[in-house]
């Protein structure tokens, strides 16, 4: 199946060429000239922007052209249901500020989602406003710093596995923590003497993904509960891997106090080449004073806004959250319901499937069972010299968008596989025959993949030259 | 996926039934979920469409609504560019080879910002403006190692909630400096000389800053928020000299959404570049030679930096990115036409509301949106409007105007449009 794969390449000029001289405009008037500017930007006709950004499109990898098993990302397929929901007028041409009477079907799906999500996390209630799963992260910190305040405590240090996602330690540090970093266990999972060591009366929080970033279902969860809760810290859950256990675990049933969600992961809204995504996070009883402001309530059969919650941390968006992506999210869940852990149990089978077809073709350390997602080390290729790098571009060629690469860092040359429960077998054989294929592949020819695809970027050149805009570009 | 496909599966795993996968969880921590049945796709449809038809959408409602959010004119072809799958269900392009379509488009995104700005750099998006602006004042305490940020008193309340979380947790305190009563614009004696200072232009009451020359040579470092279609007609940020821009790019050709996912626009000098948050696209070139795209200095990024990192930001708001460019490659110059027409309609609501006696609140230039006084309070006016289809605007009251209410308008208004608001106005106030 080598080289069937073709991405469209076309030599597209910018925006900047396409549009010829730009065309430099100010206002003719009601403005004093003191205030007045200049536009200078490019003058494109309709059709030269269509034929611009297809283009542009058709030069992308998407769930929809291939396999793309993008680890602790969820890189499913985005049912078009949701994506017709969030187009609909009555939820895309409403403005924020309009009166409750206006807005009761917004408002009511919002308080719905809500109790699906407590639902679905074994939560006491939900806030939707975070607008990512980073800032869910740091809407979850600052529900924790504010109810150890409240307690008349100031606890200064949050923990993390050596196998946390980025976001942890840099959501720990940005919400103002000392971050400390415990070492993983050699069955990959977390280690609670380590752990037991590192708590103390100065531990606000551990945060953690169950399963873990190898995939690895944390099995000791009620005891890494204990331990954190006798000290007088709580549980974070970073939701990034929920994929794995609807239906089967809920994180408030392990012991967790604080869950984000990430709704264009697990409940298969788009991704949109970087966001927007949504955060929702899900608190037990004793945190819920803190959430933030605007709270969903119901009155007299109305569904208002609230800002009457004197213990409330505030707000972290500018309104409500991403409530486009909550929409699609809401008929993500609407359409699995009571199956959702049929979502769970395709996307472990998937994975466990594919470990299998990779046995014996790189090596998994950490033991065999996973859960949605694995991790291979891509170690024994150094000694040709080829990298997991080098294996990631070469899939490319293959059709296949490459897997998370280098993380989590306790694996060398990691590969962190996710196939979703969207893909078919057929997928999986072909991305499995694919990776076998590319390991017994000529070095030197790996070394210069791609070739089927746009050739290998260079990276430095970028860094040091730092084009950041095609102003800066052409100055140099 | 068949049955006989998921039996193979299985086999190949080496167990025999699905649950085998999960003989890791334990008993104790084993939970079930309490969901209604799963909604077949026709059912699903008529729910949703039902729920939205709960909603009352501007357009058969009349709106004066503003404040951050616009109902500005969305051309289509932004709508169909952003729900290309390929933009659509893609990620953050980590692999550049796979993802040169997104890269060159986000890079176009910057460019075009930089150029309506007069920035050096913008960045990939941050998710709205309020949170662009948090980490705005993080950047600026960065540079300067400063520990006050002194914010205009004419701002929107919610967006000092959102940069009081942003900035407490870096040790960072907010001072209010206070407006003109009879100008809106910002008291030049309240600016403090050296340090970190936001401006808003216009502000929240609608009033176009006119001293930002003085203020920026009063303070060490600028931070400037502007609504980027105004820009069609005002003086752009870099024209003087602010070291750091936000916006909220909503106006830029996405849904108002009930107020998400919006677009939060950040710029800065190239100076620097090394303290921004977020993702940044560069122009480079590949193995053959050729013109590519990818992400660069990721090493500011939490992926790489972990706690070092200038934030933790991941996803970000791409695909409104995506619909920005779009935006502004359509309108191109057009963008002045649009933001001439925003004024002349502003001018034709405030005649509206001198024809029953009613003045503007503040005496500074207005953009598309002003600040009037009411003579009765807010409520009973937003009642009594609603009954007549119109949304007369936004209440002001948490801003220590009470009776006061904030009016914008767009492009998207005509003469008649703004005709019925006066009818109405007349009906209810005279």
């Amino acid at each position: 199946m080598t080289g069937q794969y073709r991405m469209a390449r076309y030599d597209e000029g910018t925006v900047f060429e396409i549009g010829g001289e730009s065309h430099v405009r100010s206002a003719t008037g009601h403005i004093p000239d003191g205030l007045k500017g200049t536009v200078d930007l490019p003058d494109l006709t309709e059709a030269e922007v269509m034929r611009h950004y297809v283009r542009l499109s058709q030069m992308n990898h998407c769930v929809e052209s291939g396999f793309y098993p993008l680890g602790s990302c969820t890189m499913k397929h985005n049912p078009r249901s949701s994506v017709w929901a969030a187009t609909l007028p009555g939820f895309a041409s409403i403005h924020p500020e309009q009166p409750f009477s206006t807005v009761q079907g917004a408002l009511g799906l919002m308080y719905e989602l809500e109790r699906m999500l407590a639902e679905i996390g074994g939560m006491k209630a939900v806030t939707l406003q975070p607008a990512a799963g980073a800032q869910g992260e740091y809407t979850g910190l600052l529900l924790i710093k504010a109810y150890h305040e409240a307690n008349g405590e100031s606890r200064d240090q949050v923990i993390v596995p050596d196998t946390a996602h980025g976001t942890n330690p840099a959501t720990a540090a940005m919400a103002g923590y000392d971050v400390i970093e415990v070492p993983s266990a050699d069955d990959g999972t977390v280690d609670l003497d380590a752990l037991k060591e590192a708590l103390s009366d100065r531990t606000a929080a551990l945060m953690l993904t169950n399963p873990n970033t190898l995939g690895i279902f944390e099995g000791r969860v009620t005891e890494i509960a204990k331990a954190v809760h006798e000290s007088g810290a709580l549980l974070y859950y970073d939701g990034a891997n929920l994929n794995a256990i609807m239906g089967i675990t809920k994180p408030g049933a392990m012991g967790f106090d604080v869950v984000h969600f990430n709704l264009h992961k697990t409940f298969g809204t788009p991704h949109g080449g970087g966001g927007p995504g949504s955060g929702p996070v899900g608190v037990v009883e004793r945190l819920e004073p803190f959430l933030p402001v605007p709270r969903i309530t119901r009155e007299n059969d109305m569904f208002v806004l609230s800002d009457d919650v004197p213990a409330s941390i505030g707000k972290v968006q500018s309104f409500y959250g991403n409530f486009l992506v909550l929409v699609r999210a809401y008929a993500f869940i609407k359409s699995h319901g009571s199956s959702l852990q049929e979502v769970s149990e395709m996307a472990v089978l998937n994975a466990n499937y594919l470990v299998a077809r990779l046995n014996g073709v790189l090596p998994m350390p950490y033991g065999k069972l996973r859960k949605h997602e694995f991790v291979l080390s891509g170690e024994p290729l150094k000694e040709k010299g080829v990298k997991t790098l080098d294996v990631a571009k070469r899939l490319g060629d293959m059709g296949f968008h490459a897997p998370t690469i280098y993380f989590p860092h306790i694996v060398e040359e990691a590969m962190m596989i996710e196939p979703t429960e969207t893909e078919d077998k057929a997928t999986l054989d072909a991305f499995a025959d694919a990776l076998t294929c590319i390991v017994s592949e000529d070095p030197e020819g790996l070394k210069c993949a791609p070739t089927e695809v746009e050739a290998r970027v260079d990276e430095v050149f970028a860094a040091k030259n730092m084009w950041l805009t095609w102003d800066l570009a052409q100055q140099d | 996926m068949t049955q006989e496909d998921v039996r193979a599966m299985l086999e190949a795993v080496g167990v025999s039934d699905i649950s085998e996968l999960f003989s890791d969880v334990p008993e104790d921590v084993r939970a079930g979920l309490d969901l209604p049945g799963p909604m077949a796709e026709v059912d699903l449809h008529r729910h949703l469409e039902d729920l939205a038809s709960l909603n009352t959408p501007v357009g058969p409602l009349l709106s004066f609504l503003g404040g951050g959010v616009y109902d500005h004119h969305i051309p289509p072809a932004v709508m169909e560019i952003a729900s290309r799958a390929e933009f659509l269900s893609a990620y953050t392009p980590y692999q550049p080879e796979m993802s040169q379509g997104m890269l060159q488009a986000i890079f176009e995104y910057q460019s075009l910002l930089a150029r309506l700005l007069k920035m050096d750099v913008v960045n990939a998006s941050m998710y709205d403006g309020a949170t662009a602006l948090g980490e705005a004042v993080r950047m600026a305490a960065r540079i300067s190692r400063g520990d006050v940020v002194h914010i205009p008193e004419a701002i929107a309340p919610w967006k000092v909630s959102v940069l009081h979380n942003y900035s407490d947790t870096a040790g960072i305190s907010i001072e209010k400096v206070p407006y003109d009563r009879t100008m809106g614009t910002l008291d030049l004696d309240g600016v403090p000389e050296g340090g970190i200072m936001y401006v808003e232009t216009p502000n929240y009451f609608g009033v176009i800053e006119d001293k930002l020359d003085a203020i920026r040579e009063k303070v060490d470092v600028l931070i400037v928020g502007v609504n980027p279609i105004s820009l069609g007609v005002l003086k752009a940020p870099g024209g003087y000299g602010a070291d750091i821009v936000v916006a909220e790019g909503q106006p830029l050709g996405i849904p108002m959404g009930f107020g998400g996912p919006l677009l939060g626009v950040m710029a800065s000098t190239k100076k620097h570049v090394r303290q921004m948050p977020g993702r940044l696209i560069a122009m480079t070139q590949n193995s053959d030679g050729n013109r590519a795209f990818t992400m660069t200095l990721q090493t500011r990024e939490q992926h790489i930096r972990r706690h070092r990192a200038t934030s933790n930001i991941c996803t970000n708001h791409g695909l409104c990115a995506v619909m920005g460019t779009a935006y502004l490659s359509v309108v191109g110059p057009g963008l002045v036409d649009i933001a001439e027409r925003c004024l002349d309609n502003r001018a034709l609501l405030e005649e509206q509301f001198k024809a029953v006696g009613i003045e503007p609140a503040f005496d500074g230039h207005h953009f598309n949106e002003f600040t009037v006084r009411l003579p009765m309070p807010f409520d009973e006016f937003s009642a009594e409007m609603l009954n007549r289809g119109v949304l007369p605007g936004i209440d002001l009251d948490g801003s220590g105007l009470a009776d006061h209410i904030l009016v914008a308008t767009t492009e998207k208004h005509t003469a008649a449009d703004i005709e019925r608001f006066g009818a109405a106005l007349k009906e209810v106030l005279v």
